[in-house]
């Protein structure tokens, strides 16, 4: 019973830190003047302030963009690539998962480098595509994970019963695959699309002056001391980050989203 | 055999867009990092083919070397600090939470993690400035009187690392321990095994791989990590991303940043192989 209490407290604690950097940032983007928050009037004025700055909310459109494009195309390809790998044989399946493996586990700013060094020497120009393809290409790995896991736990039977009943395999994949493995989906549209809103390193070494992300923007003004609007624009940023977990909870409980 | 081939061209046709993706823009990339790594850089910083291995001798120095053991410990202490901290959240929330609730603080324990990363880290950064509210506190209960410098230390990248890969730990952890059959927990205590003897010898065995993918995760992030020790720790801890970031866009030595890249990628993929083996040799389930 002690330890129960024990952990309890801890937990809410736990879960007390995890929230209070979020708050002070909201409560900060509020109030006038960053170094006396406490006496400071409250104001909305550091949004105002970002809505006026053309740069800043151009790279934020650039961020949806690249996050909304980055998310349906890593999605689509990756219910794909998935779906066969679980058809094709052993020796055919091993090499392509522990590619996708690579993926995962390679540091971001190796595939960062490596990609804008490959785009320099094609003479691909840097900026909103480059970085798209960059985030496709983990966007992929993170999708067919996901999917992998759920297509695992479905019954092979289905798929024999609909081929049997005379469907296409095109049929079988839209009609019976897809809707059973729809919180999959959902889950690797929202991963997929968080992961490339808040990504830095892709986007630092792949942008090019005025096609940018917000994420490059925010550190470039944060190397540049602090600066009160940055408070105003990460709020924003969480909203949007918030809003899109609750739609995504619209559809589908949070244990299918883990 | 006619239903087969068709089967098969489909199939193809199915993994190729993916396939070719990650050959093109992952694949290509990394052999050209390999590439580069032994070519020359001309006087004016630009590339010259050539087949030395210069770049990894200087790569090797031990100022490099520095920059890549210090990432790995710090690394190293994320783990830790994130089972230490994190083991006993996942454990109360799979033992002690009731089912109806448990998706609640699953979410509570996850929504952070869906924020927006950089300015979860500068607001770490307010959090922990020289008039920010934690020197606030500590100088209104009179445990200091000077403000301490919280930034710009490794204290303050650990702590930024902490904080932002904890929920992954986490969630390993809770999923490994939900895993668990209750009944293997009430025949130990049957059998006369205390609560702490039983935690050790069933719970925290079947939970390793829990544990496993855990660090898995927290050292693959980590390392990768750029915005926190550059905007919470300085440039005086210099890390590797730093390094390397810095050999291609300031001295514009494009051979050596490579040469260390490739370090850097061989040190991670080995570790993370590292630790999987560790995990499989003692998981249980």
């Amino acid at each position: 019973m002690t330890t129960r209490k024990l952990l309890g407290a801890y937990t809410f604690l736990f879960i007390g830190i995890l929230y209070t950097p979020i708050a002070l940032l909201c409560w900060y983007s509020l109030k006038t003047d960053l170094y006396q928050p406490a006496t400071g009037i409250f104001t909305l004025y550091w949004y105002h302030s970002f809505f006026e700055n053309d740069a800043l909310v151009l790279s934020l459109c650039n961020s949806l963009l690249i996050a909304a494009a980055t998310s349906v195309i890593s999605v689509c390809l990756g219910v794909m690539f998935a779906y066969a790998l679980r058809k094709v044989g052993q020796q055919i399946s091993k090499p392509l998962n522990n590619l996708v493996n690579m993926v995962l586990i390679a540091p971001d700013i190796s595939i960062a480098i490596g990609l804008m060094l490959v785009f320099q020497a094609i003479g691909f120009s840097l900026g909103v595509v480059a970085i798209t393809i960059a985030h496709v290409t983990f966007g992929i790995a993170y999708a067919t994970v996901l999917i992998n896991v759920r297509l695992r736990s479905l019954n092979i039977n289905l798929e024999y019963a609909a081929r049997d009943l005379g469907a296409t395999g095109a049929q079988t994949l839209r009609l019976v695959i897809l809707p059973a493995i729809k919180p999959a989906v959902i889950a690797a549209l929202l991963i997929s699309f968080t992961l490339s809103w808040d990504d830095f390193i892709f986007a630092f070494y792949n942008s090019s002056p005025g096609q940018t992300t917000l994420p490059v923007e925010m550190f470039a003004l944060i190397k540049r001391g602090a600066n009160p609007g940055i408070n105003a624009i990460g709020t924003i940023c969480m909203l949007i980050s918030f809003t899109l977990v609750f739609v995504s909870l619209k559809f589908q409980k949070i244990v299918n989203l883990l | 055999m006619k239903q087969n081939r068709f089967n098969h061209k489909w199939l193809l046709a199915l993994m190729a867009p993916s396939v070719g993706w990650l050959l093109f823009f992952f694949m290509i990339p990394l052999l050209s990092i390999a590439v580069y790594a032994f070519y020359t850089r001309g006087d004016y910083g630009e590339l010259k083919a050539s087949f030395t291995t210069a770049n990894f001798q200087t790569a090797l120095l031990p100022i490099y070397l520095q920059a890549l053991f210090r990432t790995l410990i710090l690394a190293g202490t994320n783990i830790m600090l994130c089972l230490l901290f994190g083991y006993p959240v996942a454990y109360y929330l799979s033992f002690y939470v009731p089912d109806r609730r448990k998706s609640t603080f699953l979410l509570l324990i996850i929504l952070p993690f869906w924020s927006s990363y950089i300015a979860r880290a500068y607001s770490l950064l307010l959090l922990f400035s020289e008039n920010g509210p934690v020197n606030h506190a500590l100088l209104s209960l009179h445990i200091i009187h000077q403000p301490l410098p919280l930034l710009l230390t490794p204290g303050a990248t650990v702590t930024g690392l902490l904080y932002n890969y904890l929920p992954f730990m986490v969630l390993s952890v809770y999923i490994a321990l939900e895993k668990i059959d209750r009944r293997l927990i009430f025949a130990a205590r049957d059998l006369g095994a205390s609560p702490i003897s039983a935690f050790k010898k069933i719970v925290l065995p079947l939970s390793i791989s829990g544990i496993g993918t855990g660090a898995i995760l927290v050292l693959v992030f980590s390392v990768s990590d750029y915005i926190i020790p550059n905007i919470l720790g300085g440039s005086r801890n210099l890390l590797i991303s730093n390094v390397i970031t810095n050999q291609y866009f300031s001295t514009r030595n494009v051979p050596l940043g490579s040469a260390l890249a490739l370090i850097f990628i061989a040190a991670v993929m080995g570790l993370v192989v590292l630790l999987y083996r560790l995990m499989k040799r003692y998981d249980y389930t």
